[in-house]
């Protein structure tokens, strides 16, 4: 299936920024929602979607790509605009989370970026610079507060078994969206490592 | 045509209140919806089409009215009017479906129209509906044809599985009398068929495949349903993600229906409202201090905004 990126966010050719943030929020929300989705959707679909949605976001909420990509697709409004401005902005990073509210510190990004072990300690740092509370996470992820703890302080009163440690993980990397394969691999050799 | 209805204030607004599925609180939601337009000064007539399980005048709190629904098909009562049962609010009277079940399941058009009509000659501002579970044909056809449509649903799997197999419904049913044409009914019959979460093509992509073949077609076809926008509204909630949950289905309506939903409000999980079942009392009148009292007048206003869009 070959959407545009307006109709993957099911949005307007016009549509301003914050409405593309709004979309691109509520895209998420609810792709990434197995009660919403289980009778409609295949989790492999709603993890294209969200893919498709993420591919979208950046391009979209992006003025310079947005006009780059509007002139592609013969969606000419921004024609004239963009002779007039010729200097290239700065790509923003893919993993600037979306729900997610906070200022791109480049150094950090970078690191994370570099990153093949996720530790409890970098997950931490990661979440708190991403602006997400622990009870904002535990309602997106549906894991306990206390669990998410754990994760942190890789410490446990008692250690869930390692596919629940995996998922933990997972889910965790999704909401900031960080590379949940990873994440959830590196975190659990990690984690076993120590032990 | 919405649009029309509305320069004629003499002509009722007629909404209806469907979900795909039993028990999540139809009655209740269209006792209380009617029972708010009552109470804002609208003249209100509001008809049970949950036939098998007709308990609207339960939740009005109304014993079961004599004359039905199916007297008036079966020509045993000539004046629609004759059919309208006080209820302990003033502007708002009760029309029974029917206790037979088999008389008003199985409508044939002409009486349907007939039905339609004939509520449409009352002298009200609103009309609204109760209809019963599943997507019979007729529960569809009026729900198709009402100014507006109100879908309730649960934040739960089943009902969320049956109100989107409801909206599935709802589109080919009314694609379906828009086009007279055998090619798109055989599309229309894979899709219909095929499972909800099958790799078959959604309704939305199933208007694609007709803009390719027709585009003149499937420009008509968006346009009539440019102007539906079936309104959610979501009971029992009792967390922020029950909530989301509405917007959830309000998005997946987009991409796999074409439907322009609307998140018209959200009911809270409110115990009283068992009690107030039980004694066979309008909640609303019952509970004046309930958060769900608020609840209603938001969705109302809500639903007010939205009509005739």
């Amino acid at each position: 299936m070959n959407q545009s990126y307006y109709k993957i966010l099911g949005i307007n050719e016009d549509a301003s920024h914050t409405q593309i943030e709004q979309a691109y929020k509520r895209t998420i929300n609810t792709y990434s929602d197995d009660v919403a989705m289980y009778s409609i959707a295949s989790p492999e679909e709603c993890e294209n979607i969200l893919k498709e949605a993420e591919k979208a976001f950046f391009i979209l909420s992006d003025e310079e790509k947005r006009q780059q990509y509007d002139e592609a697709h013969g969606l000419n409004k921004f024609a004239n605009k963009l002779s007039a401005q010729k200097e290239v902005t700065k790509p923003t990073p893919i993993n600037k989370g979306y729900e997610l509210d906070f200022k791109t510190n480049q150094e950090f990004e970078e690191e994370i970026a570099n990153t093949t072990i996720f530790t409890g300690e970098l997950l931490k740092r990661i979440r708190e610079y991403k602006g997400m509370s622990i009870e904002q996470m535990a309602d997106l992820t549906k894991i306990s507060k206390t669990n998410l703890r754990g994760i942190e302080a890789e410490k446990f009163d008692r250690t869930p078994a390692d596919v629940y440690l995996r998922s933990f993980a997972y889910q965790y990397a999704k909401t900031l969206r960080l590379d949940p394969d990873l994440v959830g691999r590196s975190y659990l050799e990690h984690f076993k490592s120590k032990a | 045509m919405n649009n029309n209805d509305e320069k004629h204030s003499n002509t009722p607004q007629i909404w209806a209140i469907g979900g795909g599925k039993g028990g999540v609180g139809k009655s209740l939601v269209t006792a209380n919806t009617s029972i708010c337009l009552a109470l804002l000064g609208h003249k209100v007539a509001v008809i049970d089409l949950d036939l098998g399980g007709a308990n609207l005048h339960t939740c009005l709190g109304v014993p079961i009215p004599e004359k039905t629904l199916s007297d008036f098909v079966t020509k045993q009562v000539d004046d629609i009017r004759e059919l309208l049962t006080p209820t302990p609010i003033d502007n708002l009277k009760i029309i029974s479906g029917a206790q037979d079940a088999l008389g008003i399941a199985n409508l044939q058009k002409a009486q349907q129209i007939e039905i339609l009509e004939g509520l449409k000659s009352l002298d009200v501002d609103y009309i609204v509906f109760d209809l019963g579970a599943g997507t019979t044909i007729n529960t569809l056809d009026f729900f198709i044809n009402a100014n507006l449509g109100i879908l309730v649903a649960l934040p739960e799997p089943t009902s969320i599985e049956n109100t989107y197999r409801f909206l599935k419904s709802v589109f080919f049913r009314k694609l379906k009398s828009l086009i007279d044409n055998p090619l798109v009914d055989e599309l229309i019959n894979e899709t219909m068929n095929a499972k909800l979460a099958s790799g078959s093509p959604s309704p939305a992509q199933l208007i694609d495949q007709i803009s390719e073949q027709d585009s003149e077609l499937g420009e008509k076809i968006r346009n009539e349903f440019k102007n539906f926008t079936p309104q959610l509204v979501i009971n029992q909630v009792r967390t922020p993600h029950d909530i989301e949950i509405g917007n959830s289905i309000v998005t997946v309506s987009k991409r796999y229906f074409d439907l322009d939903m609307n998140l018209a409000g959200t009911l809270d999980f409110d115990a009283s409202v068992w009690q107030s079942v039980k004694n066979r009392k309008p909640l609303l009148m019952e509970f004046p201090q309930s958060r769900l009292v608020y609840n209603f007048e938001k969705l109302i206003n809500n639903l007010l905004k939205n009509k005739g869009q």
